[in-house]
């Protein structure tokens, strides 16, 4: 066998690796002591940093913001269920949430202003069984610049079928449902409005006038507004926040009628340091946190009655809205067959 | 030997410890049956399909899931057990079949080890969550030591060229296994995904074939004007479209520069080598703001000829441009190398036979550069498949395998298959090319005898017609490469599109803000997280790739192991399997289970890694051997060990090498895509990755300044080691040493292990 | 048939520099039409850029070059009519040995029937008509080289030039190769320029040779006039290898011209033509002209120089012996022919040197 210095090189690299990996994973695990919070945040990441900022400020809490879309905030969650790292679910759109509730990953809490909440924001919470509650709302149209209209020759879009028109091809932006829950809610909505045959038929057709789907919602306006397309099929809260930067926008709401999101808030099931999300997510819901929002460009319509009302902040019930079903849209087997049927008869070669 | 002389001492040794050493033989035995087992077993589970596709986290279920392989796995897991035993037990095993044994041995452990280091954190709060990898851990460490005793047992009798030939065998195992679980393993969960459907034991043929042949894969609608083309087509038509171009462009630019002056020569090879130190979907993103819609171009276009704007610019076209202008850096160089070492006298004595410039060209030059020329196309066709920036970036809507399988790795609504075939088709496609690449750069003109070394280089002049048109070509090239990058620039600091811009400095702000506060520097910016963590993985890989690559050479080469080069060559097809597949492959392997953030971490240091390494065994392997043998021989007579050997002869020879070899891999390291895109998450972003990100939500101006931020990070490091390097002049011959250089980057181009 | 014409070459003061260093300094030479010239020198003294000066590769800074009495400085190397050898044959790996030969004569535009009717001629004649579809790294390295003169012969020029042909090649096949190109150079009667380093190459297949240093022409002669009558102690090294002592050459009591050197004593100067200058000379001698034989101290002939020396080292090369002999500080190499069953003279052995008077040169530098 050798003698065993000549072993020695090997054996001591070997324990060499084996020490690194292992203080690796020890001081992955090592805490702090000071308070702690880890919430992930799934709007705008201004909003995200604003939020941060400011609870930071306020409560004096260490707070860690992960930042990523309501889709992958979902898996992420679903990931690391039985250990969960995070502490609260900041935003994004509701359906992914209510999936959450559905699965057990979040927790049953109903907070003590409730009834100070817009009924659409307490519907959201009933329907969940109370682990989640709207946080926002937002409506779903059409963003457009006019001028990028004249240039291609064609009518501003009033109805989801004049997007089907030909001068439109290439030049629609929407997000990728299988990605960004902007995309979903399109679809969903389009099954909503028309019935899931026509609905999908109208995709189909819709297809070849899509530009680009983009990885996240907001990419769609945001391409919009540099001219890279000629509209966008996304929340006019976002159209909003881009003619507030200068971008010469509008906005319609389709004239067949459209959905409303609601954007949630959620604690995670199994969170560490549940006394302090807790107070965040109080705080989250009150009226003087919702109002912070607006500063940073956020303009989704806030679900506490008492925040102060803004012409630019428009009342999603002023629109044409079909009642969103959100139960069953947010369910995750009509997700999956939704996406399954975009997947496999929607975006594929033959409707290029 | 071993074995004799033990066996020798065991003879001459008193009765008692005659005894003893029997019995301890016999445990040894015990130990190394029961390990091997727990390896096959291991080896058997990484390969099953029901792992790799269980959902759930509990790791014993997804043991069980072993039962549910199919009989033809069992046979295997039944072999890998009996052979070592065998090996083991019996002397007249082939040499082969031990070192293969051996390998699968270390195979099955490292993967157990693997799932073990992926599943949990830890140490974590329930002893349950501890005791499974914790015995795992243990039994892969005993299969270890049990692999390595048959190796060194065994070989140390057939491979008795140096004193230590365990040494050569190890490095090879080593290298081996490595190649199997990191590549293998990813590539085996692809092939599973295809023919095997959830929840069977059997595979599914027609089932798999069925959607290997999908018309999603290879609809031809493009070419008939009926819908668009399927993935796998569009894939292979870019890619032999874009290597045409970038050959040709690339050809034609050697022709000219070939000729020109030093100084020339010198800012060209800068300038073009620019895309290959910066990530490439920033050349599309540049060329997007050209081109695209609302490109800069585009608006003067309407605004003087009145050509409305359109995004003609978004999907094959645009990718087609970026692609192009990205790799053909690739095929110059590489036909500059074989432009520059034709002989003069080819040259001369065709023209002193009566041939014009334009017949030199025709029946002298460019018959030489054929060979050249077809393995540079063939190294941007493999790039061009594996790149997943540019389409992501500015594809539109246009299809392609890197990013199908990106999209379906990355919901979970996807279908196994609809992972699995991507996958699969890449790497045939891939290793296809790979083959007929290597077979094509081993080409010799036919026969053996050398030709007399030519003493006076090439100095070839084109014809003049074609000289201006090249050089209106490097002109254009030039010219395109400096706009997009002025652009990059221009947009980093810059609010809006192209038509409204405004001054701001909010992107870097954004970006890469720093606070001073009176509890010190804040880094308040959003991208500092990844920088950070781009630059410790790329500085952690290079110089450990470095090392590794080249002491595994060393050991290899001067071990005596016969197939060395074999082993060699191996490495470079296999490393030529796309880096997204990589990725995905990792996802399936070990992240079914839930990745934690060290094991992501962990994979994706790996996967830089691994293509770090067959870089730089490349590159050592070319230096060490041109190195003179006579100077190793003599350090060896002279009673040196290798080792002594290695660090007082060899390396300070080698150091150029090893120099260029971490350049070369912190390079890549900070601009690889591939791998990571599928492997990150939020909290394990690396620079390329939030790029992506940012420019994915629309966010131009941040990726821009990103990207300015990330160039001016690399070209400073680099700058900084150049001058260490050439100020220390601890490099002798650095003539002789960086024309081994050049050799070797050419040579690594030629393998296209550029990304 | 192929049809060769000679031609005459005359260079009249050609003088080259690439920068600061003078490559070749007016040289002037003459070639006869049918010669097999050759030029010769060491490293660097400027042989091939001569070569490639009459090639037309290179164009002289002053000077004249005539072929044929036509002066031909401005004419391209096609217009010339020279065949030119490379020292690495320039041979294209991607062409069989028939497309190489036929290079030229394709350029030319000659039709299909006469290229393989003078192809194939060629081809046989240097003895390549086998491997006509082979390919340059399937032949041996004489084969190849054969290629490289076939290709320069096939178009009929009226100069071969070949840059140093043998020095790719081993010791044996130098010396086919060399007889091979002898000979067919007398087949043809082609005016041959050969530039070598090889003094053994020069003196064997020679007419006449040109000894050239750091660009200037040292002597030109026929090989047994170099040999035996060099100018100066370089010409003497350059073509095979001389024994010279130095001294100086002094007037005796009877006025006459005389070399004295130590280790020679006084030795008076028979050839009155061929006095060098009072001063520093040296007495040049072969190896060949000098007999050995044991000491004695004897009376010995007058028309001989005797010298007393000790051998310190004995070469046995097979066909002769070749002594390193000491003579007081000077060494003096002696080969005697050997003869078969005969043992060497031990080393160390005093001997005694006899050189011919007639047989030795004086030569001041």
């Amino acid at each position: 066998m050798g003698k065993l210095k000549d072993y020695l090189p090997g054996i001591g690299l070997g324990a060499l690796v084996f020490a690194s990996l292992f203080g690796f994973a020890l001081s992955n695990t090592a805490h702090a002591q000071a308070r702690r919070l880890n919430v992930v945040c799934s709007v705008q990441i201004e909003w995200c940093e604003l939020v941060r900022n400011e609870y930071q400020r306020v409560s004096g809490v260490r707070m860690t913001m992960i930042h990523r879309s309501s889709i992958e905030a979902l898996a992420m969650l679903l990931a690391e269920r039985n250990n969960p790292r995070t502490d609260v679910w900041f935003g994004g759109t509701g359906d992914p949430h209510l999936q959450a509730a559905e699965r057990g990953l979040t927790l049953e809490y109903r907070s003590p202003i409730l009834d100070d909440l817009q009924p659409w924001a307490q519907a959201q919470a009933r329907r969940a069984g109370y682990r989640t509650v709207g946080l926002y709302s937002g409506v779903l149209g059409f963003a457009f610049r006019p001028d990028q209209l004249k240039r291609i020759g064609a009518e501003p879009p009033r109805c989801w079928r004049d997007l089907l028109a030909e001068p439109f091809r290439q030049q629609v932006m929407m997000g990728n449902p299988t990605s960004s829950g902007t995309g979903y809610m399109i679809i969903s909505a389009l099954t909503q409005l028309f019935g899931e045959e026509a609905g999908n038929d109208y995709l189909k057709r819709l297809h070849k006038n899509v530009a680009q789907y983009t990885h996240g919602g907001r990419g769609s306006i945001e391409n919009i507004v540099r001219g890279e397309g000629s509209v966008a099929i996304g929340f006019m809260h976002d159209a909003i926040a881009a003619r507030e930067r200068g971008a010469d926008l509008e906005f319609e709401s389709p004239c067949e009628g459209t959905v409303a999101e609601i954007g949630s808030l959620s604690l995670i099931a199994g969170a560490a340091n549940l006394d302090e999300a807790k107070r965040f997510y109080e705080w989250a819901l009150s009226a003087e946190a919702q109002t912070l929002a607006r500063k940073v460009g956020a303009f989704q319509y806030p679900s506490n009655k008492h925040v102060a009302p803004e012409a630019r902040i428009l009342d999603p019930s002023q629109t044409l809205l079909t009642p969103y079903d959100h139960r069953r849209f947010g369910s995750s087997q009509i997700r999956k067959r939704l996406l399954s049927r975009w997947i496999n008869e929607i975006n594929v070669p033959q409707n290029d | 030997m071993y074995r004799r002389t033990t066996d020798a001492a065991a003879q001459r040794a008193h009765p008692a410890k005659r005894e003893v050493l029997a019995l301890w033989r016999a445990l040894w035995r015990v130990v190394a049956l029961g390990s091997f087992s727990m390896a096959a077993a291991g080896t058997a589970f990484a390969l099953s399909p029901g792992a790799l596709q269980a959902k759930d986290s509990d790791l014993l279920t997804a043991f069980a899931g072993l039962w549910g392989i199919g009989e033809v796995a069992f046979v295997i897991a039944v072999l890998l057990w009996a052979v070592p035993v065998f090996s083991t037990l019996q002397a007249g095993v082939r040499t082969s079949i031990r070192v293969g044994a051996a390998s699968l041995g270390i195979f099955g452990s490292a993967s157990m080890l693997f799932s073990a280091l992926a599943t949990r954190t830890w140490p974590s709060a329930s002893h349950h969550d501890f005791l499974v990898p914790m015995v795992l851990a243990a039994a892969a460490l005993a299969a270890l030591v049990a692999s390595l005793g048959t190796l060194e047992n065994t070989l140390a009798r057939t491979l008795a060229r140096e004193r230590r030939p365990w040494r050569a065998a190890l490095a090879a195992a080593f290298w081996v296994t490595a190649l199997i679980v990191f590549i293998g393993v990813p590539v085996a969960g692809a092939w599973s995904l295809v023919w095997h459907r959830t929840g069977t034991a059997m595979p599914n043929m027609s089932a798999g074939i069925a959607s290997l042949l999908a018309s999603r894969y290879w609809s031809l609608g493009c070419l008939t004007g009926n819908g668009g083309c399927g993935s796998a087509v569009n894939s292979i038509g870019l890619g032999v479209i874009v290597s045409t171009l970038a050959g040709a462009l690339g050809l034609s630019l050697a022709l000219f520069v070939h000729r020109s002056n030093r100084k020339l020569r010198k800012w060209v090879a800068v300038l073009v080598c620019l895309p290959m130190i910066t990530p490439p979907f920033l050349v599309g993103l540049g060329l997007a703001q050209l081109f695209g819609q609302a490109g800069i171009v585009t608006i003067v276009l309407e605004a003087t000829l009145g050509i409305t704007r359109s995004r003609w610019f978004f999907g094959g076209y645009g990718v087609m441009m970026a692609q192009v202008l990205v790799f053909f850096p690739l095929a110059y160089f590489l036909l500059l190398n074989a432009l520059d070492s034709l002989g003069r006298e080819q040259i001369d004595a065709a023209k002193f036979l009566g041939a014009s410039d334009t017949d030199v060209l025709r029946t002298v030059i460019l018959p030489a550069l054929r060979d050249p020329l077809a393995v540079a196309m063939l190294v941007v066709f493999v790039e061009t498949l594996s790149d997943i920036g540019n389409p992501l970036v500015i594809g539109g809507k246009l299809r392609v395998l890197a990013t199908e399988l990106f999209y379906s790795s990355s919901t979970e609504i996807a279908s196994g298959e609809m992972t699995g075939v991507p996958a699969l088709l890449l790497v045939g496609i891939a290793l296809t090319m790979a083959v007929v690449k290597e077979y094509l750069a081993r080409h010799r003109w036919r026969g053996n005898t050398t030709l007399p070394e030519s003493r006076e280089r090439c100095r070839y002049e084109l014809p003049a017609p074609l000289r201006g048109i090249f050089g209106a070509l490097l002109t254009l090239c030039v010219l395109t490469l400096v706009a997009i990058y002025a652009l990059l620039v221009v947009g980093a600091f810059s609010e809006g599109g192209i038509a409204d811009r405004s001054f701001t400095l909010e992107n870097f702000v954004r970006g890469f803000g720093v606070l001073v506060a009176q509890d010190g520097v804040h880094l308040t910016g959003s991208g500092w997280d990844s920088l950070i963590a781009s630059l410790s993985c790329a500085f952690l890989i290079a110089p450990l790739g470095g090392v590794i690559g080249m002491a595994m050479v060393w050991v290899l080469q001067r071990g005596g192991l016969r197939g060395a080069r074999t082993i060699e060559s191996i490495s470079s097809y296999i490393l030529s399997v796309p880096s997204v597949v990589i990725g995905a492959g990792f996802l399936l392997a070990f992240g079914r289970f839930g990745l934690t953030s060290v094991g992501a971490w962990t994979l994706i240091l790996l996967a830089m890694l691994l293509r770090n390494l067959a870089v730089c065994m490349r590159f050592g392997g070319v230096a060490l051997r041109r190195m003179d043998s006579a100077q190793i021989e003599m350090s060896g007579l002279f009673g040196a060990g290798a080792l002594t050997t290695f660090a007082k002869v060899v390396a300070p020879t080698l150091r150029s090498t090893f120099v260029v070899s971490v350049a070369y891999g912190f390079v890549r390291s900070m601009t690889m895509l591939g791998s990571v895109l599928l492997l990150s998450s939020a909290e394990n972003q690396v620079a390329t990755t939030y790029m992506i990100d940012r420019i994915g939500i629309g966010e131009f101006g941040v990726g821009m300044a990103y990207g300015v931020v990330l160039a001016a990070c690399i070209g400073t490091v680099l700058a900084i080691g150049w001058m260490v390097a050439s100020a220390r002049r601890t490099v002798p011959g650095l003539g002789a040493a960086l024309s081994d250089l050049k050799a070797a980057v050419v040579l690594a181009q030629k393998d296209g292990l550029a990304r | 048939m192929l049809v060769l014409k000679r031609s005459s070459i005359e260079a009249k003061g050609v003088s080259l520099s690439h920068g600061d260093k003078r490559i070749l300094s007016g040289i002037d030479l003459r070639i006869e039409s049918g010669e097999f010239f050759c030029i010769l020198g060491p490293s660097g003294a400027g042989k091939t850029t001569f070569l490639r000066v009459v090639a037309g590769l290179e164009t002289p800074d002053s000077g004249e070059l005539l072929i044929d009495g036509d002066p031909v400085s401005s004419k391209p190397p096609q217009k010339r009519g020279v065949g030119m050898v490379f020292q690495s044959l320039g041979l294209w790996p991607h062409m069989t040995v028939y497309e190489t030969v036929s290079y030229g004569l394709v350029r030319q535009g000659v039709p299909e029937a006469d290229i393989r009717r003078k192809v194939d001629f060629m081809l046989k004649l240097v003895g390549l008509d086998e491997l006509a579809q082979r390919y340059p790294g399937e032949l041996s390295g004489g084969q190849q080289q054969k290629v490289a003169i076939a290709r320069a012969l096939v178009v009929e020029p009226r100069i071969l030039l070949l840059d140093q042909p043998m020095s790719a090649l081993d010791q044996p096949f130098r010396i086919h190769l060399r007889r091979d190109i002898q000979s067919l150079q007398r087949k043809l009667g082609i005016t041959t320029i050969m530039v070598t380093h090889d003094p053994e190459e020069a003196l064997s297949v020679a007419d006449r040779i040109a000894v050239i240093r750091d660009g200037r022409i040292q002597q030109i002669g026929s090989p047994p006039a170099l040999y035996d009558y060099p100018f100066d102690t370089f010409v003497a090294n350059s073509v095979g290898t001389a024994n010279l002592i130095a001294g100086s050459i002094e007037e005796d009591e009877a006025g006459a011209a005389c070399f004295y050197s130590d280790a020679t004593g006084s030795v008076p100067l028979l050839d009155r033509l061929r006095v060098p200058a009072p001063g520093r000379a040296y007495a040049c001698f072969r190896p060949s002209s000098v007999h050995v034989a044991p000491y004695d101290s004897s009376a010995h002939d007058a028309d001989y120089l005797w010298m007393n020396g000790r051998i310190f080292r004995s070469e046995f090369r097979g066909g002769y012996l070749r002594y390193s002999v000491g003579v007081g500080d000077e060494t003096v190499v002696c080969d005697l022919p050997h003869r078969t069953a005969t043992l060497p003279m031990p080393v160390g052995s005093e001997v005694l040197l006899g050189i011919e008077i007639s047989q030795i040169r004086f030569v001041n530098a």
